[in-house]
């Protein structure tokens, strides 16, 4: 069986880092990105089986970014978690409308964002 | 329209009918025509004329009675309509001389600045016959000696030529020509008039009528149709002026309301971004801390110790953060106390470099210092100089590559000191530029979160630079770096007692820094951003700059205004002064540049010696974003007296020495005391003492001073030792001994400028107390000056409601009890009960405000 390959999209290169190692270690093949294009770029061409995006990012936003995703019918099947550093309840909504699947707040667990993306992939 | 139809609907019926109409249409009419009626029955009653049975004369009557009302509908119509003064008088005036009349009509209204009746409305009059009228205004004097009940009819006064009243007074009176009138005929020296009285009894003006078109001398029925017209003008004025008055709070409450709401935004804001600045550095904490435990001993050492070392990272990141917000905010509020010394810029410099060269070599970054051998010394606080350049060399270093170059250069100039720090790295995109000083508004940049810094470090920059007076601005370019340049003013440093004054500087002999220090104590008593004094040049006519703070010295330099041209030229012309609370509000000023450094609010009066206009006083800007108003114009009025008198003392002393030295001292400490009178509080205690003396009935002169005083009244202070006024714990007898000198102090302090009695005679007693147990003369009860017992009060609960480094500050409710417990001991009780007062409607105020911002 191939390993599960996961796209992770943050700016904050220490978080960046952080998620890259958990989801090593968990076997998953993982893949970063630092911004929105990038992300979008690498969608295209990596097709993860999941994506990890972040909200707050220069330029293209993690809505912004997973709205375009969700657009493409080539990257369109692909499930998207958003991290957001804030947890009101309009960044929930917004994430709803960008067709998100679903949402982590920060600071999170990676433990608990692993279980997340699992839930999300056997879905 | 109205007025035909009234007549129409009458000519065949009552005059009831019409009087229906007129109930229909507004009560104010129906008030005077019930008057009439009254009076008409009264009247007939007494004398039963047979004329009154002639049909013809009564149908004629009753007609020109419902022109008449139909006038006055109109005119009632139109001042519920229209609140603009001139033409409803015009109208009044207008429709007296066509329904009653009259070939002349004239309405005067009493200026109560003048106490003169002005000429504000005519009809039937030639040119030169307004001019004349306009010229000469009668005094309320002069008008009240005319209005003897020997001339009383009905509300109004008929002077006959037959009394040959006017015989002496010839040249105030306008005599119309009315070409040969017999016996009992209307004569050219006959007069009637109408004063104006207010509901309240107030006498606003009064109307006067000449040249009855039937040559009559009016009967009862004209004058008191003539009465009502009276009362409509009076009405007129009365809604004007309440309007204006209505006008002036709406305006004030929408401003309010308006910087309540971007204060409620950027706090909004604020929380917004600073949590989000929070959370980054804690979700990696978090994160890393908990793949450790998790993981612990899986991984490799190296790795463990990597995610220590972030963790670490992260938590110094955290502190800096929340360091740079209690440093801005601190600095932002206005609570600091600046320690002002001889501060030699090159060794700072160094001195950070220093520290910052764990970092530098770390990034392989070269820290290239350009500093002289010479000593570049200023007046300044030590710590925040050097807070100023550790921020702007670590950000240069933050945002430069690895390998690259940052440099500092310090260079001295003749009244200033120049800093430039420069960096060959990433650079400013252009759109972000302007924001890069806000601070708050722009903590949430990614691209600073990627350096690693706060964004928080800029704004403090800023907000030390204005501190010091100073400027700041930044060049750059994308891609290929940054440069900061910072202007500092020097000031000399001024010996903190007169008597240590030895061998003060040569200008000081000439007198020649203390233009600089009026504009410093200037701006710092009226929490300026700006201050200006320019002087007038007789030969030329023209203003030049004689000192400024906050000006850059080109515009100095160059600043040449002509008298007349524009606002200090006006003000120097008019000897008026002018102030402007908004310019972008303001119609008559163009609107210039966008810039932050724009004018928006300001205050310039004129400086007079012995009566003459010798130049120009100006402010702009307060500090606090507050536009000026009226208090503040009335304040730099009165430190515009102190300003010329210093000049004139100046003048008249050039010779001797030590005269400056003691001048320079005051406005020095003059200056300190504000810098450490935590300058906000400093503007409500102002404005809770006005307001309290106000409640009290003190004449507006005594208000005048009192605002005035409150701003500078704990100038002595600043001969208590900083160790003193910091220290947590309890006194000791000396401590506690130098601060009880300091009403003293403080009148000694400003005996070199200030001439009044009334004002040392406040600050002197504002810590006695009414038991006569207080300091430094032991007064007690009214003999206490009456501003110093207000003073005291508000001084006392504005510091309990304070938070000061030995305690936190006390609730307002709290701070009440505490002032009524001393209320007959400490306070005189009198002022205590009215504080109480106007600091409940204060809140009650507040509240109002507050659920206005939230709906």
């Amino acid at each position: 069986m191939s390993k599960t390959r996961i796209l992770v999209v943050d700016d904050e290169e220490y978080i960046q880092h952080i998620l890259n190692f958990s989801f090593c270690a968990e076997g998953y093949d993982v893949t970063t990105a630092s911004d929105g294009d990038e992300a979008l770029k690498k969608a295209r061409q990596e097709r993860p089986d999941v994506i990890v995006l972040d909200i707050m990012m220069p330029k293209l936003d993690g809505y912004q970014t997973c709205k375009k995703l969700k657009s493409d019918p080539q990257t369109k099947n692909i499930p998207v978690i958003l991290l957001t550093a804030k947890g009101r309840d309009v960044d929930r909504k917004l994430g709803k409308e960008a067709g998100a699947d679903d949402y982590v707040v920060k600071p999170f667990s990676p433990g608990r964002l692993i279980e997340r993306v699992e839930g999300l992939l056997n879905r | 329209m109205i007025p035909d139809f009234v007549a129409a609907l009458y000519s065949g019926r009552g005059l009831s009918t019409a009087v229906a109409v007129a109930i229909a249409i507004g009560a104010f009419v129906l008030a005077e025509i019930a008057f009439i009626a009254i009076r008409r029955r009264l009247r007939a009653g007494g004398s039963a004329g047979p004329e009154r049975q002639k049909a013809a004369q009564t149908d004629e009557l009753a007609r020109s009675r419902a022109n008449n009302l139909a006038r006055i509908l109109e005119i009632s119509n139109r001042i519920n309509a229209n609140l603009e003064l001139q033409p409803l008088l015009n109208q009044i005036v207008e429709a007296v001389r066509e329904s009653l009349g009259f070939g002349m009509v004239l309405l005067r209204i009493l200026n109560e600045d003048t106490g003169c009746f002005e000429a504000r409305a005519f009809a039937g009059l030639e040119e030169d016959a307004i001019e004349k009228l306009s010229a000469n205004e009668v005094p309320l004097r002069t008008f009240k000696t005319w209005m003897t009940p020997e001339f009383e009819v009905s509300g109004s006064y008929f002077i006959s030529h037959e009394h040959e009243f006017w015989r002496n007074m010839e040249d105030e009176v306008y005599v119309p020509d009315l070409g040969e009138r017999s016996n009992g005929e209307w004569h050219p020296m006959d007069s009637l008039f109408v004063p104006l009285w207010t509901r309240d009894q107030r006498l606003i003006g009064y109307l006067s009528v000449d040249d009855p078109l039937d040559r009559k001398v009016p009967g009862a029925e004209t004058i008191e149709t003539l009465e009502i017209f009276a009362n409509q003008a009076v009405t007129a004025i009365d809604n004007a002026r309440l309007y204006g008055k209505l006008e002036e709070h709406i305006i004030e409450l929408r401003e309010a309301t308006k910087r309540l709401k971007e204060l409620n935004e950027i706090k909004s804001n604020f929380v917004a971004t600073v949590s989000h600045e929070l959370r980054t550095p804690l979700t990696s904490i978090r994160a890393y801390a908990e793949t450790l435990s998790h993981d612990l001993g899986n991984s490799p050492r190296e790795t463990e110790l990597e995610f220590l070392k972030i963790i670490e990272q992260e938590a110094q990141r955290l502190t800096s953060i929340v360091d740079n917000m209690l440093e801005l905010s601190h600095l932002e509020s206005g609570k600091v106390r600046m320690t002002k010394t001889n501060v030699d810029i090159n060794q700072v410099a160094r001195h950070v470099a220093q520290i910052l060269s764990p970092t530098t070599e770390k990034k392989s970054i070269e820290l290239d210092l350009k500093l002289g051998e010479e000593p570049v010394v200023i007046y300044a606080d030590e710590g925040m100089l050097q807070q100023l350049l550790l921020n702007l060399i670590n950000n240069a270093v933050k945002f430069t590559p690895e390998g690259g170059r940052v440099g500092a250069h310090v260079s001295d100039g003749d009244s200033s000191v120049e800093i430039l720090v420069e960096d060959n790295g990433i650079g400013i995109p252009q759109s972000e530029i302007d924001r890069i000083f806000d601070g708050f508004y722009q903590v949430d940049s990614s691209a600073t979160r990627r350096y690693g810094g706060v964004g928080l470090g800029l704004a403090i920059v800023n907000n030390i630079v204005e501190w010091h007076d100073g400027k700041i601005w930044v060049d750059s370019e994308e891609g290929s770096g940054t440069r900061f340049t910072v202007n500092l003013p020097k000031r000399k440093a001024v010996a903190p007692a007169k008597d240590e004054i030895v061998g003060a500087p040569a200008e000081c002999e000439t007198g020649g820094e203390v233009p600089e220090l009026i504009v410093d104590m200037i701006a710092e008593v009226m929490g300026a951003k700006t201050a200006s004094l320019m002087l007038l040049d007789e030969e030329s006519e023209e203003l030049y700059v004689g000192a400024a703070m906050g000006l850059d010295e080109a515009t100095m330099k160059n600043t040449r205004v002509r008298v007349g041209e524009s606002i200090s030229g006006w003000v120097a012309k008019t000897g008026k002064p002018l102030l402007i609370r908004d310019i972008e509000e303001d119609s008559s000023f163009g609107r210039p540049n966008r810039s932050n450094y724009e004018s928006r609010s300001l205050v310039s009066v004129p400086l007079r010696s012995s009566g003459r206009v010798i130049g120009v006083l100006n402010v702009t800007n307060k500090i606090s974003l507050v536009p000026f108003g009226e208090n503040d114009a009335e304040i730099l009025e009165i430190l515009a007296d102190r300003a010329a008198y210093i000049l004139d003392k100046l003048r008249a002393y050039e010779s001797v020495r030590g005269e400056f030295g003691s001048i320079v001292n005051s406005l020095q400490c003059l200056i300190d005391s504000r810098r450490f009178a935590f300058t906000k509080r400093g503007e409500e205690t102002a404005r809770l003492v006005v307001k309290l003396g106000r409640s009290m009935g003190l004449p507006e002169e005594d208000l005048r001073l009192l605002r005035y005083v409150s701003r500078i009244y704990d100038v002595g202070m600043v001969r208590v030792g900083d160790e003193v006024l910091k220290k947590r714990g309890e006194l000791r007898p000396g401590e506690y001994e130098s601060i009880k000198r300091h009403p003293e102090a403080g009148v000694d302090i400003l005996a070199p400028i200030e001439f009044l009695g009334k004002v040392k005679d406040a600050i002197l007693h504002h810590h006695e107390r009414f038991d006569g147990k207080g300091y430094p003369g032991g007064v007690a009860g009214e003999q206490i000056p009456v501003a110093a017992r207000i003073l005291a009060v508000v001084d006392a609960y504005e510091s309990m409601v304070t938070e000061r480094p030995y305690r936190k500050a006390m609730k307002r409710e709290e701070a009440i009890d505490e002032l009524m417990a001393c209320s007959g001991t400490q306070f005189d009780p009198q002022v205590v009960e009215h504080f109480i007062e106007i600091i409940g409607k204060d809140e009650l105020m507040k509240q109002d405000e507050l659920s206005a911002v939230a709906s």
